[in-house]
């Protein structure tokens, strides 16, 4: 299969960025496309960010284990991880750049996971979480949103955290949480304070998933995301923890909580858009070719060469405001605003993008044995997971009317 | 002791060639170019022979355009240590190369020189060979095993009926075969390093040596076309086919 091979060039991204996406290509074509197959036909894939995790639902532990080593010889693993806790110190220039390329096919290759507020570690947290999911022998999930608290989770939050002693007592129930069950350690949100709410009085808590006051509902939410669920309910039933379980000051958890999807569910979604649609349109320009009606090669129809230069034209808009948005970031700037650029962006053309890849291979598009219709899947919920487009669009009005 | 490493910028093994119009070579402009693989495998068992504590340093060499010194950067990436890169625009032909090697083994007085068995591109496959000769030096090639001792190398070789293992006295010549080993991926880290450390540039004037081409290209054509198949209606009919069309019953 055709490969994207010039993309970065056509940047004229630094040299080291060039040869870091080198390697990451090549991993790709002759590691994670070779597993695609088996990854797509199996039933236990499911939608998530903590790729170790899903490799282990499908794979053996040796495809993982040789996965995981090569990630941590390669110094893939720490790609996202800062440099003064052991990480390759990239730019987010290069990491949006490398994540791209392993975004082309849906085998999730392993990196550490590592949500970045965990960073907001101090003392004994860093042993007790932080480094065990550096190393990733533990996995997190984000619990913020609830049942009746999705894109208002400041104004909405019901879940609340009550002193007691020399601790914390936590009652509520957190909903859509992605991967809880495979998750060592929960990061939730609960309120400390009803007066002031995201104003000082939402707190971010760590909690062990196998805390008794921790109960997550069996079975989880089945959702069209893949045929494993991957998203739960959690309920928090006087889960008590201790003043060292909290992340960061009493009071600044909601910040903190806004802070991690800046960088992680928005600015992110560049990458994690871009592989897709590349791949998208590699195989749409590969079929087009082959396949024949009444005669002629469909490449030969205006109606599909219309479609496959839109797919085009979004992939390159995309990935020209992904890299002036993460050069921004690497200067400095203060990125909110654009992130939620970035994110509203990649997923909607994302989406559109591989929405029209499927039209142009017809039947075949629909294919489970394609990545086509999982590439949809994923990006059509991006449009909503990590805040709606609604939301993203509300964050870039704040901007531009501030002031 | 120190290890030499040439190493060739080629079409990308991935990328499906495609012969010029004119017929006068082919296509090479926006073509994915990257390091001959059979060198890879070259850096590779010099770097395991480093790591093993049997060579302290691998020197990657690479003859061609001003662009070959991203081939260099890969093989400084993977792990050697310095690069020299012998500029040329002119397409050179392996004796060439083997004479600009000479003046480089010359100068640098390596042990061992290990290359790939042959270059995808033009598949010659006689650099190795001619830089023996050129050096009166042992040569193992079509290497699938590589064994360092003190003075000597034994070299365990791909050939027709089976495995020779030959033994040869250092300093000496050994080319790659698929077999010997899979190459690492550079890692983060090392590009980084990589870009720390040193390529010099020289030229084959460097070494006094005359690059222009011996051989002439006349032609360069695709590979013909496979031709469509015949469905047969019967076994009969398929062992009539092989027999009196294919002859090959």
């Amino acid at each position: 299969m055709h490969h994207a091979a010039t993309t970065d060039n056509a940047y004229r991204l630094p040299d080291d960025i060039q040869e870091f996406c080198e390697v990451a290509r090549r991993i790709v074509r002759d590691e994670l496309l070779p597993l695609e197959q088996e990854y797509l036909a199996s039933s236990n894939h499911a939608y998530g960010v903590k790729e170790t995790i899903n490799l282990k639902n499908v794979f053996g532990p040796k495809v993982v284990d040789r996965l995981t080593d090569l990630s941590k010889e390669t110094g893939l693993w720490n790609l996202m991880v800062p440099e003064e806790h052991g990480g390759a110190g990239l730019s987010m220039l290069a990491q949006v750049a490398i994540l791209e390329q392993f975004n082309y096919t849906p085998v999730p290759f392993p990196f550490a996971n590592v949500p970045n507020i965990l960073y907001f570690c101090s003392g004994p947290q860093i042993e007790k979480y932080l480094n065990p999911v550096i190393s990733g022998e533990k996995t997190t999930c984000f619990a913020q949103t609830e049942p009746n608290a999705g894109s208002d989770p400041g104004g909405m939050m019901q879940t609340r955290a009550v002193r007691d002693g020399d601790g914390w007592v936590i009652n509520g129930t957190k909903m859509w949480i992605s991967m809880a069950a495979e998750s060592d350690i929960i990061m939730v949100q609960a309120v400390t304070d009803p007066e002031k709410r995201q104003r000082g009085g939402i707190t971010m808590f760590l909690v062990d998933r196998n805390n008794p006051g921790v109960k997550i509902e069996e079975g989880g939410i089945r959702t069209w995301l893949g045929p494993k669920p991957s998203q739960y309910v959690v309920h928090f039933d006087n889960c008590r923890v201790k003043d060292e379980d909290v992340l960061g000051e009493v009071g600044g958890g909601f910040s903190m909580g806004q802070r991690w999807l800046t960088i992680h569910d928005r600015l992110l979604r560049g990458p994690y858009a871009l592989g897709k649609m590349q791949r998208s349109l590699d195989m749409s320009v590969e079929w087009a070719k082959q396949r024949v009606t009444f005669g002629r090669p469909i490449a030969e129809r205006q109606a599909i060469q219309w479609k496959l230069a839109d797919i085009h034209i979004d992939i390159e808009a995309l990935r020209a405001l992904t890299y002036s948005v993460a050069a921004r970031a690497d200067a400095g700037e203060d990125v909110r605003a654009e992130a939620a650029l970035v994110k509203l962006v990649s997923t909607e053309w994302g989406a559109r993008s591989v929405n029209e890849a499927i039209q142009i291979h017809g039947a075949m598009g629909e294919a489970l044995e394609l990545p086509l219709t999982l590439f949809y899947r994923y990006l059509r919920h991006a449009q909503i997971g990590g805040g709606t487009s609604e939301i993203q669009r509300v964050l870039i009005a704040r901007k531009l009317l501030k002031g | 002791m120190k290890i030499l490493v040439p190493v060739k910028r080629v079409v990308d093994y991935n990328v499906k060639v495609r012969v010029k119009s004119d017929g006068t070579g082919v296509e090479l402009a926006n073509v994915k170019m990257s390091m001959n693989p059979f060198d890879e495998i070259a850096v590779e068992e010099a770097l395991r022979l480093k790591e093993a504590g049997k060579a302290t340093e691998v020197i990657a060499v690479s003859v061609g355009p001003a662009q070959a010194s991203e081939t260099l950067r890969t093989a400084l990436a993977m792990g050697a240590d310095r690069g020299i890169l012998v500029k040329t625009d002119t397409t050179t032909e392996p004796l060439a190369v083997a004479k600009i090697l000479k003046g480089i083994v010359d100068e640098e007085k390596p042990d061992l020189v290990i290359l790939g068995k042959q270059a995808i591109d033009d598949d010659c496959n006689q650099t190795g060979q001619m830089l023996a000769a050129l050096l009166g030096w042992g040569q193992g090639t079509f290497a699938s095993k590589v064994d360092l001792e003190t003075g000597s190398v034994a070299v365990t070789r791909e050939i027709d009926g089976g495995l020779q293992t030959v033994k040869l006295t250092l300093p000496a010549i050994v080319t790659t075969d698929l077999r010997l080993n899979e190459p690492r991926y550079a890692s983060l880290p090392n590009i980084m390093k990589a870009k720390k450390k040193p390529i010099d540039e020289k030229t084959p004037e460097t070494y006094g040596v005359d690059v222009a081409p011996r051989l002439k290209v006349l032609k360069t054509a695709e590979p013909a076309g496979r031709k469509a198949g015949v469905k047969v209606g019967s076994v009969a009919e398929l062992v009539s086919k092989l027999k009196d069309e294919a002859g090959v019953l």
